[in-house]
C-alpha cells in the first residue's frame, strides 16, 4: 500500500531508473547494534584477559590513608571502602564476569542441546519425562532457585558456575526440540535412518547442525543473563568470595556510601549493563540475520 | 471445552507436585540444620540433649520422605509451620508482608505494560525510523539493566541529588496515601522495567509479523481505514501471543522484588525470603517458594484457559 | 472503457538490485468484460492486479509511473483517503489463498458485512441481511451456520465463496480475482468459476482474471493478455489466441499442455528457465528461450503493435 509519507521520496529519482535502497536504514542499523555489542565484547575480552597490563595498581593493593576518595589523577575512579583502586577492582572484574557467564553457558549449552535432542527425537514417554522436568524448573524463577542452590551449596566461583549452568539449561533444551521436531520429519533424516544410521549418528551428525542458527541465538541471550545472574548472586554474597574483584559484590558494597562516593556503585553497575547489554546486541542482530534464512529454508522444504 | 480445562488442571497438579519435591529436597540439602546454628548463637542450646530434644519438637529426626509428606498435608490445611527464627506462624508473617508485595507487583505491572505496549506498536509501525530504533534500543537497554543497579542510580538521582523521592522506607496506604505513592514510585518502576522492555520487544515483533499477514492485506483490500484495520483486525491477533509474555514478564517481577525490596527497605514478601535463605529457616524458605511456584502455575494455567477462550483455533470454541 | 491502464511500471528495491515486476504495460477493461492476464509465476501478473489497487507493499516496492483511469480519475494520483473509497468499494479483490486471505479470529458474516458497513453506511440488521443473501446467492450451504462459523472450519471452495460474496457486496464496477481458483480442488475449481461468471455477467461487472491456468482461461475470457517478465507480450481474443497463438512463448504454452486427443508419448516444456527479474536480457525477455530467435531480438525489445483486428503482438517476426 503507497503511504503518501514522503521519507522516501527523496531517494526516488523520475527517471526510475536509479534508486537508492530504502531499506539500508535498516539493515545499517541492526548491524550497527549488533556490531556495537561485538565490539563491546572485544573490549571486556581484552580487558579481562590482560588485566595484569591495563590495570594501574594492584587491584588488592590496601590503602587505609586512602580510603573512599573521589576521582583522582592518581586513582581515576577514586578508592574502594579499604583504599583499593575501583577503576583496577573493576577491570579485574570482568574476569569473574566473563568467565562465569562463557563458561555456564557452555555447560547448560552442553545440557540443555543433549536432553532436547533426546526428547525431540525420541519422542514418546523419555520426551514426556524430560519435558516435564524441563517445566517444573521453569515454574521458579531463575533467581529465586539460584539464592536456594547458593545457599546450599554455599559461594564460590566453581559453585556459581554450577548453578548458573543448572538454571540456563531449561531454554537450550526447549528450543532444540523444537527445532529436532520440525526437523526429523524431512526426508534426508528417513534417508540417513534407511541408511542404518544409528540414533546418536542422527542426533550429532544431522538434528544437531541444522537447528544451530536459533542455538546460537539462545547461546548468546544466555550469557548476558548469565552475567546477570551472577552479579545478582554476587550482590548477595553468593559469588565469588573477597578479596577477588567482582562487579556485584562492589556494587553492593558501594551502595553503602552512595551519598559519598556514588561512583563505588554506579561505575560496577555500569560495567554489568554494558556486557549484557552486548550479549543482548549481538543475540538479537544474530536472530535477525539468522531468521530470513530459516524461514526460507522451511517454504524451501514445505 | 471442559476436556480442554481439565487437561491443564491435570497438568498443573502435577507440575506442583514436583516441584513440592523439588522445593523440599532443596530446602532439606542446605548444610547444617537452623538448630545446630541457633545453638552456635545461643550456649543454652550447646547442650546436646537439647539439641536432640528441639529436633524431635520440630519432627527433625524423623526420615525424609515422612517429613515431606507431613509438610505436604500440613501445607494444604494451611498450617505453613511455624519460622525457626522468629517462632511466628509462617502463615501469619506472610500475610502480613503480602500486602506490600502484592501492591510492588500490581505498580510494576502497570509500568511494565503503560511503557511496553505503546513503545512496542510505534516501533512497530514506525518501522525502522529513528523513533524505532530509539525505542527498540530501549527495550534491549530496559532488559539488560541489573535491577539492583537501576535501584541504586535511581535512588542516587532522585534520593540524594535531588531529593524528591524518599530512598527507601515504606508508608503503608492506610497511612497516607500520597506518601504510599511516592514511596512506591521508583520500587515500582524498577520492577517493571523488565517486564516493559520485553513487552515492548514482543509486541513491535507480534505486530510486525500479523502486519505482514495476507488478511490484513484484505482487510485493507476493503477499504477500510489504517485504524480500523489495526484496531478490529490486528489487535486480537497481537494480544493472544503477547499476554502469554505476560506470565514471562510476572516471574521477572518476582524476581526484581527480592533486590528492590532489600534495596528500598520494603517489608515485603521477597525480603522475608531472602532473610530466610540465609537464616536456613526451612518453614519460611519452603512456604515462599512454594507459593510462588504455586503462583506461577496458575498464571500459566489461567493464561491457557484465557488462550483457549479467545483463539477459535485452539478448537474449543465451536459454535456448532 | 471502464479502466485504461498506461504505461505501468512497479518496481521493487531489494539488497540485490531493482526488480522490475512490472515493466511499462498498458491495457484497458470494458464494462462487462472478463480480460484474462495470463502468464508463468513471475511474470507480474499478480504485481499488476495489487498495483490497481495500490496495494504494493512499500518498502520494498513502489509504482514509479503510469496512469490507471478508472471512471474519469486517475487512481494513482488519488489521496489516499479517496483510494479507500475505491477499494472494496468500486474495484473489489479476490486473493489465491482463501486459507491465509480470512482473518482467522472473525466470523464469516462478521468479514462479509464489512465492506457493506464501511462504504454503503447502511444500518446493521439490513447489512447483515444483504449479507446472508449475498452468501445464498454464492451458493454455500447452509448460511446461517457457516455465517457464524470460523475460517478455519470452512472447507476452501466455502473460504472462497466468502471471499467472492465479500467482493461483491458493494456491487463493484470491476473485481480482480488474482488465482482464485489455483489453491482448490479441480471439481471445485469449475464450480466457482462458472459462479463468478453467471454473477458477473448478472450483475454487469467487469472482470480481470488472474491466472497461469490456459484451461480456465479458454472456457471463462473473452480477452487475454499474455504476459511475460512484467511485459505484455500478446493480447488477443480468447478464441483467436486459441485458435492461432502468434508469440513464440504463447505458442510454446499452448503446446505443452498435455491433450488427451493427441497421441504424444512426451511432454514438451517451454524451453529454458525462467526469466531472472533482477537480470533481464537487453532486447525481448524471452529471447534466451526462443525458438524463433533472429539477431535483432536480443538488441531491441519488440514493442506491442496491432496485427489484426483485436490482436497485438509484441515480436519482430510479424514487424
Amino acid at each position: 500500500m503507497i503511504r503518501h509519507k514522503q521519507n522516501n521520496s527523496r531517494k526516488n529519482s523520475t527517471d526510475g531508473q536509479q534508486w537508492k535502497k530504502p531499506s539500508v536504514l535498516r539493515s545499517l542499523f541492526k548491524h550497527k547494534l549488533s556490531c556495537i555489542g561485538l565490539i563491546i565484547i572485544m573490549l571486556l575480552s581484552f580487558m579481562a584477559i590482560f588485566s595484569p597490563f591495563i590495570a594501574p595498581h594492584d587491584p588488592n593493593e590496601q590503602d587505609l590513608y586512602h580510603v573512599l576518595e573521589p576521582p583522582s589523577w592518581n586513582h581515576l575512579l577514586g578508592t574502594d571502602d579499604v583504599g583499593r583502586d575501583l577503576l583496577s577492582r573493576i577491570i579485574y572484574g570482568s574476569r569473574v564476569s566473563l568467565t562465569v557467564g562463557i563458561l555456564s553457558t557452555l555447560f547448560s549449552g552442553i545440557i540443555g542441546i543433549v536432553l532436547g535432542l533426546i526428547a525431540g527425537y525420541r519422542g514418546g514417554i523419555i520426551d514426556m519425562i524430560i519435558m516435564r522436568i524441563t517445566d517444573t524448573f521453569m515454574c521458579i524463577p531463575g533467581f529465586v532457585l539460584l539464592l536456594v542452590i547458593a545457599a546450599v551449596i554455599g559461594p564460590g566461583l566453581i559453585n556459581i558456575i554450577i548453578v548458573v549452568s543448572v538454571l540456563g539449561w531449561t531454554g537450550f533444551a526447549r528450543i532444540t526440540r523444537a527445532q529436532v521436531l520440525q526437523i526429523r520429519e524431512m526426508p534426508y533424516i528417513e534417508a540417513a535412518t534407511a541408511c542404518g544410521a544409528s540414533g546418536l549418528r542422527i542426533m550429532f551428525r544431522h538434528l544437531l547442525p541444522n537447528s544451530a542458527a536459533p542455538l546460537i541465538v539462545t547461546a548468546s541471550l544466555s550469557i548476558g543473563s548469565a552475567i546477570m545472574l551472577e552479579s545478582g548472586a554476587a550482590f548477595f554474597g553468593l559469588s565469588i568470595q573477597p578479596p577477588t574483584p567482582s562487579w556485584g559484590k562492589a556494587l553492593r558494597i558501594g551502595y553503602s556510601y552512595l551519598e559519598i562516593v556514588p561512583l563505588f556503585s554506579i561505575a560496577p553497575g555500569l560495567m554489568i549493563t554494558l556486557a549484557v547489554l552486548a550479549f543482548n546486541f549481538l543475540g538479537d542482530g544474530l536472530r535477525d540475520i539468522l531468521d530470513p534464512q530459516l524461514r526460507g529454508a522451511r517454504e524451501r522444504n514445505k | 471445552m471442559r476436556h480442554y480445562v481439565v487437561e491443564r488442571l491435570l497438568y498443573s497438579f502435577l507440575i506442583l507436585l514436583l516441584i513440592s519435591i523439588l522445593i523440599f529436597v532443596l530446602a532439606r540439602l542446605m548444610p547444617g540444620d537452623p538448630i545446630h546454628a541457633a545453638s552456635m548463637i545461643n550456649m543454652d542450646l550447646a547442650n546436646k540433649d537439647i539439641i536432640k530434644e528441639l529436633q524431635h519438637d520440630f519432627g527433625l529426626d524423623k526420615p525424609l520422605y515422612l517429613q515431606y509428606l507431613y509438610w505436604l498435608k500440613d501445607f494444604i490445611k494451611g498450617n505453613w509451620g511455624v519460622s525457626f527464627g522468629s517462632g511466628e506462624q509462617v502463615l501469619t508473617m506472610f500475610m502480613r508482608r503480602l500486602p506490600v508485595t502484592l501492591e510492588l507487583f500490581i505498580a510494576a505491572m502497570i509500568w511494565a505494560i503503560v511503557i511496553g505496549f505503546p513503545f512496542g506498536i510505534i516501533s512497530a509501525l514506525k518501522r525502522d525510523s529513528w523513533l524505532d530504533v530509539f525505542f527498540s534500543s530501549t527495550a534491549v537497554l530496559g532488559v539488560s539493566i541489573p535491577v539492583f543497579w537501576e535501584s541504586i542510580v535511581l535512588i542516587y538521582i532522585f534520593g540524594v541529588y535531588f531529593q524528591v523521592l524518599p530512598p527507601s522506607g515504606f508508608v503503608p496506604f492506610s497511612e497516607s496515601v500520597l506518601d504510599n505513592f511516592l514511596c512506591m514510585l521508583m520500587p515500582g518502576f524498577v520492577m517493571g522495567t523488565h517486564g516493559a522492555g520485553l513487552l515492548s520487544r514482543y509486541t513491535r515483533s507480534c505486530l510486525l509479523d500479523v502486519l505482514s499477514q495476507d488478511y490484513i492485506r484484505t482487510a485493507r483490500a476493503k477499504g477500510l481505514r489504517e485504524i480500523t484495520v489495526l484496531v478490529r483486525h490486528a489487535a486480537k491477533p497481537v494480544l493472544i501471543p503477547v499476554t502469554t509474555i505476560m506470565g514471562l514478564a510476572w516471574s521477572y517481577v518476582i524476581v526484581g522484588s527480592f533486590f528492590v525490596e532489600y534495596i528500598f527497605a520494603l517489608p515485603g514478601l521477597g525480603r522475608m525470603a531472602a532473610n530466610a535463605i540465609f537464616a536456613r529457616d526451612f518453614p519460611v524458605i519452603q512456604a515462599t517458594l512454594f507459593i510462588t511456584a504455586i503462583h506461577i502455575v496458575c498464571m500459566n494455567f489461567l493464561i491457557d484457559i484465557i488462550y483457549g477462550f479467545v483463539d477459535p483455533r485452539v478448537k474449543i470454541h465451536d459454535p456448532a | 472503457m471502464l479502466i485504461d491502464v498506461k504505461n505501468l511500471s512497479t518496481h521493487f528495491v531489494l539488497s540485490r538490485g531493482v526488480l522490475k515486476a512490472v515493466d511499462n504495460i498498458s491495457f484497458s477493461i470494458d464494462k462487462g468484460e472478463i480480460l484474462a492476464l495470463v502468464g508463468e509465476s513471475g511474470s507480474g501478473k499478480s504485481v499488476t492486479a495489487l498495483s490497481l489497487l495500490r496495494l504494493i507493499p512499500n518498502p520494498p516496492g513502489k509504482i514509479i509511473s503510469g496512469e490507471i483511469v478508472f471512471e474519469d480519475k486517475d487512481l494513482l494520483k488519488l489521496n489516499p483517503e479517496d483510494m479507500r473509497h475505491i477499494r472494496g468499494n468500486r474495484i473489489a479483490m479476490i486473493f489465491q489463498e482463501p486459507m491465509t486471505s480470512l482473518h482467522p479470529i472473525l466470523t464469516i458474516e462478521k468479514q462479509v458485512v464489512e465492506p457493506l458497513l464501511h462504504h454503503k453506511k447502511i444500518p446493521r440488521t439490513k447489512a447483515m441481511k444483504a449479507c446472508y443473501q449475498l452468501m445464498e446467492k454464492v451458493h454455500m450451504s447452509e448460511p446461517a451456520l457457516r455465517g457464524k462459523s470460523y475460517p478455519h472450519m470452512l472447507s476452501g471452495g466455502m473460504k472462497q465463496r466468502s471471499m467472492i460474496a465479500m467482493g461483491l457486496s458493494c456491487n463493484p464496477s470491476l473485481i480482480i480475482a488474482d488465482e482464485p481458483t489455483t489453491a482448490l480442488d479441480v471439481t471445485i475449481q469449475a464450480q466457482l468459476l462458472e459462479l463468478l461468471k453467471d454473477l458477473t455477467q448478472e450483475l454487469g461487472t467487469s472482470m480481470l482474471l488472474i491466472t497461469h491456468d490456459l484451461g480456465i482461461v479458454a472456457r471463462y475470457a473473452h480477452n487475454v493478455h499474455v504476459m511475460y517478465a512484467g511485459r505484455i507480450v500478446e493480447k488477443a481474443s480468447a478464441q483467436n489466441l486459441y485458435a492461432r497463438p502468434r508469440h513464440p512463448y504463447t505458442m510454446a504454452l499452448m503446446a505443452s499442455i498435455p491433450r488427451i486427443d493427441q497421441d504424444s508419448k512426451k511432454l514438451a516444456p517451454v524451453q529454458g528457465n525462467p526469466p531472472d527479474l533482477l537480470n533481464l536480457p537487453k532486447g525481448c525477455a524471452f529471447y534466451p528461450r526462443c525458438s524463433k530467435k533472429q539477431d535483432q531480438c536480443m538488441e531491441h525489445a519488440p514493442k506491442l503493435k496491432p496485427l489484426s483486428n483485436n490482436h497485438e503482438i509484441a515480436c519482430w517476426m510479424y514487424e
